[in-house]
């Protein structure tokens, strides 16, 4: 198993880093631009505003990924695990309240 | 027994209750944006998904030792790699490979 983080990993990490810090003004803008009580133009300055946010700061950028292995596709959310993660750690004991069914 | 107030009495009575409430008062049902702003904000909880990562460059900075740890198993794969060399197994130069040599024989 790799020591750090891999690059798509911190690229999710950078993303999740832009997004906390652009959150604010960002909902700021989008309330704006939703407020139907407000002039027209002045919504539509704060969508383009809220476009010229690079892309990486929307909150639908960011993206699950393992915590383990950083794998992208597959992940049981709740654990922030793989689904092969989530099966290794879940057979050998490791998530609490989690067992192999059988009946 | 008395009729129920109707909606448009009640009105002057609704504006009141949300100011003495701090709620927000739309009776005509405005798209006013209240929406984006009562959703709770993200990003805090986004930056805790990844466990926390340890930045080798500020911890060799505090505790030097750190940086002169060796793996015992790369130790055990140079010295490994030497003497194959020493016998004479070590990776073929440029040119003296199998590849090379088919290219060389198809020609």
């Amino acid at each position: 198993m790799p020591i750090g983080p891999n690059s798509k990993v911190l690229r999710d990490m950078a993303s999740r880093q832009a997004v906390q810090s652009n959150e604010l003004i960002r909902r700021a803008y989008k309330y704006i631009a939703r407020n139907t009580t407000l002039p027209q133009r002045v919504r539509h300055q704060a969508q383009l505003q809220l476009n010229l946010f690079p892309n990486k700061t929307r909150p639908v950028a960011v993206k699950e990924r393992c915590t383990e292995t950083g794998r992208g596709r597959g992940i049981i959310t709740e654990f922030g695990l793989c689904r092969y993660r989530f099966r290794e750690k879940a057979l050998a004991g490791d998530i609490p309240g989690v067992k192999k069914a059988s009946w | 027994m008395r009729p129920a107030p109707t909606a448009s009495t009640l009105a002057p009575l609704k504006a009141l209750q949300s100011k003495v409430f701090g709620t927000i008062h739309n009776p005509d049902q405005l798209r006013i944006g209240s929406k984006v702003l009562k959703q709770r904000l993200v990003g805090p909880s986004m930056l805790t998904y990844y466990p926390p990562t340890i930045d080798l460059a500020s911890l060799t900075k505090t505790v030097p030792a750190v940086g002169k740890l060796v793996h015992f198993r790369e130790v055990q794969r140079l010295k490994d790699v030497e003497r194959k060399k020493m016998l004479g197994k070590g990776p073929p130069k440029k040119g003296e490979g199998r590849r090379a040599a088919m290219k060389s024989k198809k020609k």
